[in-house]
């Protein structure tokens, strides 16, 4: 084909360039796709761009995530300062009919058993899932004893039963050897709460005419010695008339164990063993 | 300074590529920028700026695709050739003609593409049908898009140039 010099040097260097890489691509497959040094330096040139380019969209999509998350927080921040202005005033409300009953406790020289204080304990190990249930915390310096109630923001936890310093075995509410003195915070009406292999809770000993609705809040009834008045245990989720005297009630517990972190342990002054009664008392 | 401008162009088309990816993992299958980049190098009508275009555009391909290394190296320097080649025999100038120009040149490197698969690998996957028609549709569109921007660019800054030095004069 005639041409000139140009387009002739041209044909050439196309034939060269078209051989060479023939070269590469049949040595490629037959040594099944091994990487050529060719290969690895356009790869390494290229490499860096794919890198900037990953960076670059991942922090374009954090900064978006970023507003996304900031207008939700706003709007977060907005309902939770709403909320506290709510419970200032319920608060506000709360103590004067706090007042209110001590003035009357005072003029009925009513003795009120002293409410304790509440100290934070981190949570180091938990084992709800087993049938175990226990807790172990970390209480530090001051030193925790036997059967004081531990309690989280929902409700009841369960009870301390070693305390080796620094550090305390709680029972978990749920464990099936635990029990706990509850009522229907409706109706008022007492029984025992128990722990139960599936993780939820039995309330037992509520007679047949007691009047437990699914959805009922039992709370601690404060008649054990060990848990204070008014604590949330669990939910009525089920109701069933029992083959004897009493319902059969099955409660979901308050705290959700699967997200605890923190809990507080109550300090009250513990009922003395020598005024509890004992079976040989009750034998008498 | 043309190397340079074409090493700029290069890097620009790998991110635009890997940008590209990032939006859609279908993308880069349905419009080859390198191939794009080799035309609008190729139609100045240099056989040697056509294929020296073609083969680093393609082996940049290459590395980022997967497969055979120099499947697209190879490819590209034939449709670099080719373009230079028809582009010192004909004038394109009209939109269609230039669509034309991309969309061939695009089915030209499938061609090739799938020759040399067939003929070097035992069990060859081939692109569909649906996809290859789609992606020289595509090259097609971008190429003329990008041909007439560049066009109409390059017109405002001559006219810009020459208000300039005639204001100076």
């Amino acid at each position: 084909m005639p041409g000139t010099v140009a387009e002739r040097r041209s044909r050439w260097l196309l034939i060269a360039v078209l051989g060479l890489q023939l070269l590469l691509l049949s040595a490629q497959a037959q040594t099944d796709g091994g990487s050529s040094r060719l290969e690895v330096v356009f790869v390494r040139s290229v490499a860096p761009f794919s890198r900037a380019v990953t960076a670059t969209t991942g922090f374009v999509e954090s900064l978006g995530r970023g507003a996304r998350l900031r207008s939700a927080l706003e709007e977060e921040n907005r309902e939770l300062r709403a909320e506290v202005a709510r419970l200032r005033a319920s608060r506000v409300e709360a103590l004067g009919i706090e007042q209110e009953l001590e003035r009357l406790s005072i003029a009925l020289e009513y003795s009120a058993v002293p409410r304790g204080s509440l100290r934070v304990a981190d949570i180091v190990y938990i084992d709800h899932a087993s049938w175990l249930q226990t807790l172990l915390l970390y209480v530090g310096d001051v030193p925790v004893v036997r059967n004081q109630a531990v309690v989280g923001v929902d409700g009841l936890v369960g009870r301390v039963v070693v305390a080796p310093s620094p550090y305390a075995k709680v029972q978990l509410v749920t464990d099936r050897a635990a029990s706990v003195g509850g009522m229907v915070q409706r109706t008022r009406r007492q029984g025992v709460v128990r722990g139960s292999s599936s993780g939820s809770l039995d309330f037992a000993y509520v007679p047949l005419q007691a009047d437990v609705r699914v959805g009922d809040l039992v709370v601690t009834a404060g008649i054990d010695g060990i848990y204070p008045r008014g604590v949330p245990i669990g939910t009525v989720v089920e109701v069933k008339p029992g083959d004897e005297l009493f319902h059969e009630i099955r409660l979901t517990p308050a705290v959700d164990f699967g997200v605890l972190d923190q809990v507080y342990v109550l300090d009250r002054i513990p009922v003395p063993e020598e005024v509890k009664e004992t079976d040989a008392d009750a034998g008498s | 300074m043309p190397v340079v401008r074409f090493v700029l162009g290069l890097a620009a088309v790998v991110v635009l590529h890997f940008v590209g990816a990032q939006l859609s993992t279908d993308l880069p299958r349905l419009l080859d920028l390198f191939l794009i980049l080799v035309v609008v190098y190729a139609v100045g009508g240099d056989l040697l700026v056509g294929i020296l275009v073609g083969m680093a555009a393609g082996l940049t391909t290459d590395a980022i695709t997967g497969g055979l290394y120099g499947l697209h190296g190879f490819a590209d320097t034939i449709v670099g050739y080719g373009s230079a080649y028809a582009a010192q025999r004909l004038v394109i100038r009209r939109p269609f003609g230039v669509f034309l120009m991309f969309a061939l040149a695009s089915a030209a490197q499938q061609a090739i593409l799938v020759g040399l698969v067939v003929m070097l690998l035992a069990e060859p996957a081939l692109p569909g049908l649906t996809w290859t028609l789609a992606r020289v549709a595509a090259t097609g569109v971008v190429g003329l898009l990008f041909m007439l921007i560049r066009r109409r660019t390059l017109s405002r800054f001559e006219l810009w140039k020459r208000t300039r030095t005639s204001r100076l004069k």
